[in-house]
């Protein structure tokens, strides 16, 4: 099932909530993308340091080369948000002094963080490059942790929609247009918008935030035109997502949830795993006679048949058992590359 | 400031402290545990507010219970329940101080200042942590409980929410906001006020991260935060009966494998987390079918017992 996928697309998305197990997953793949003979980056999310050091990781935003399988060979990179935003800056830049007035404003940091989704944007940048630029057959994204696996679609749109929003026109000050009706009511607003904000934050916050969006206009356009090409990134027939879960009642309903609204933006979704399943075939008889062993078994069957019916409707919104791959919840450490070559094999023999 | 020494450490858990935080990594069960917490002060007596820091309610779906937003309901005796997200803690706080609705309406509303919240650094945070220390702060509407406990984000989103106001305080100097967040920072590191709960799974990967969130949560709060073990595998029992099972090809043996490794590995994780804090308490996995408010009571059941029990 797994190799299938990885041939018919470039780009693998791993998306879900936190804490299902993602990033294990995603650096599993792509461990076996490696094997099936692909030059393979797997771009990773704020792993586990146990993570870091099994894949050799030993600096935010250095790729490095973690495997060999003959002609495949298996990369990965850590995603540094910082630098990923100042990069963006720079890219969508005119020229130097443009991207410097941008990077030196006080408020640029936290803006940089909140502005457009912060970790979900500046991932999707990072996919961009490494899909334009750095010639890898396969890629592999893993996906910050979001309360809500949504947040990671809406990135593009937000970053996109802020240069048309009613709250950038206030600090720009457009010379020599002919304002509208409706513009000229609100530069009215503004001027009494600002009274309560200058007397909520203090003057200095408000020209440092006029300042920023006035910087920001310049690179405007190619910020359009960039999320633009992410989106369309997104949507391509080379890109698939695959949503991972866990047996869990929560997770089980966000990935519901989550699948439903990928289907309606037309987002392919290639493959589900569900992760921690039930690790045993249900035996039958009565082995052991009141025994504590027996107890627990039979307590864990019935913990896990109840999640089993969330489990199975998600399969089946999700194109069946040719879709859906329950992973066993066998218990093991991620200590090196031979533990998660362990995992890989569940994907494999799935 | 108590500095983090040895597994003498205690947690500062203060009786006294008005807001219980919980945090840990993203899909632990910090929900859950939250709510635990809330019926346990709920049920020794406490008025308390149970509330959920979300753009979109989890506890909704957990408790059943559609009418749950911005404006606490009731769950129960001495038990509400809330759902805050920035953009209303704003408003409610920007209305009382402007007290112009009538002005805040009109400039202020839906898709203008949710779009501001996200682009003003800090903002979004200093909202919410605003309106969480009210009460104590004697400001705004009112907000008098006696137990706050707060489902947080996770750890590295938990982090950046307490740490705003110190570094927002450079950037909003004068003006009501900035004596809030000064304020709001001394409250972060007053054991009378904020107590901090890190919730860990019995297992490698989650505890690395508590055990680093709790490094980066001492140092900006100059407290000792506890930390919490949450479905715990109830297989302690069954794990000395199956040493046998495994070697005797028994029909059930490789379940008893399962079960001995799974205690190996819970109690590894546990004797790392017991290096910080000599107490650390732990949720079983409830296995019964429950729901709700059934299962946080449950599981608030675990939590006096092991709480009032020495370690």
């Amino acid at each position: 099932m797994i190799d299938e996928v990885i041939k018919n697309h470039q780009v693998l998305i791993f998306a879900g909530t936190g804490g299902v197990g993602k990033t294990t997953t995603s650096a599993a793949v792509g461990m076996r993308a490696a094997e099936l003979g692909f030059k393979t980056l797997v771009l990773t999310i704020d792993p586990a340091r146990r993570l870091v050091s099994a894949l050799g990781l030993k600096e935010l935003n250095q790729t490095t080369k973690v495997a060999e399988f003959g002609k495949g060979e298996m990369f990965a990179s850590m995603i540094d948000y910082k630098s990923v935003f100042d990069d963006f800056v720079r890219s969508v830049s005119s020229n130097e002094k443009v991207a410097e007035r941008v990077l030196r404003n006080p408020l640029y940091k936290q803006l940089s963080t909140n502005l457009a989704g912060s970790q979900e944007y500046t991932s999707l940048e990072r996919l961009y490059r490494a899909v334009e630029e750095e010639g890898f057959e396969k890629i592999i994204l893993d996906t910050p942790p979001s309360q809500h696996a949504v947040d990671f679609l809406k990135a593009p749109q937000k970053i996109y929609a802020l240069f048309d929003s009613s709250i950038f026109k206030w600090f720009i000050s457009k010379g020599g247009n002919d304002p509208n009706f409706v513009q000229k009511l609100f530069q009215k607003g503004t001027r009494m918008a600002l009274k309560q904000l200058e007397v909520l934050t203090g003057t200095d916050f408000i020209e440092n935030l006029a300042d920023f969006f006035e910087s920001i206009e310049e690179l405007s356009q190619s910020i359009r035109e960039r999320s633009a090409s992410v989106q369309n990134l997104l949507s391509s027939k080379r890109t698939a997502f695959v949503l991972v879960t866990s047996f869990d009642e929560t997770k089980l309903e966000e990935a519901s949830g989550f699948n439903s609204l990928l289907k309606k933006y037309g987002y392919r979704v290639a493959m589900t795993i569900v992760n921690r399943a039930f690790p045993f075939q249900k035996e039958s008889g009565v082995r052991v006679e009141r025994g504590e062993i027996e107890r627990l078994y039979n307590q864990l069957v019935t913990y896990y048949e109840d999640r089993l019916e969330l489990a199975k409707s998600l399969r089946d919104s999700q194109g069946g058992e040719r879709a859906t791959l329950f992973v066993p919840d066998l218990p093991f450490e991620l200590n090196d590359l031979s533990e998660l070559g362990i995992m890989k094999e569940r994907i494999v023999n799935g | 400031m108590q500095t983090p020494r040895s597994s003498e450490q205690t947690a500062n858990e203060s009786q006294d402290a008005r807001i219980t935080m919980v945090s840990g990594k993203g899909g632990v069960g910090k929900s859950a545990v939250a709510a635990a917490y809330a019926c346990r002060y709920a049920g020794e007596g406490k008025r308390t507010l149970l509330v959920e820091f979300a753009e979109e309610s989890f506890y909704r779906r957990f408790f059943s219970e559609g009418a749950i937003g911005f404006e606490p309901v009731s769950l129960g005796p001495n038990l509400d329940v809330a759902s805050w997200d920035s953009e209303s803690c704003l408003r409610d706080y920007v209305v009382h101080l402007v007290k112009l609705e009538r002005i805040y309406k009109l400039f202020f509303e839906n898709r203008v200042m949710s779009r501001f919240i996200e682009v003003a650094p800090g903002l979004r945070e200093l909202s919410l942590l605003g309106k969480l220390t009210s009460g104590i702060r004697k400001v705004g509407p009112k907000l008098d409980y006696d137990k706050i406990v707060v489902d947080s984000f996770s750890t590295g989103h938990t982090l950046s929410l307490l740490r705003a106001p110190s570094s927002l305080n450079q950037a909003i100097q004068k003006g009501p906001m900035g004596v809030q967040s000064r304020d709001i920072t001394t409250l972060i590191r007053d054991p009378k006020a904020f107590e901090y709960k890190i919730v860990s799974l019995p297992e490698d990967l989650p505890v690395s991260e508590a055990i680093e969130f709790h490094s980066a949560l001492s140092e900006t709060t100059k407290q000792n935060p506890a930390l919490l073990m949450n479905k715990w595998l109830p297989s302690e029992k069954a794990s000395a009966q199956a040493i046998e099972i495994e070697k005797s090809g028994h029909e059930l043996s490789v379940f008893a494998q399962y079960v001995v490794q799974k205690n190996v590995i819970q109690t590894q994780a546990m004797n790392r987390l017991k290096k910080i804090n000599r107490n650390i308490p732990s949720v079983p996995l409830v296995l019964e079918k429950l729901r709700g408010l059934e299962l946080a009571n449950k599981m608030a059941e675990s939590l006096v017992s092991i709480e009032r029990g020495v370690d």
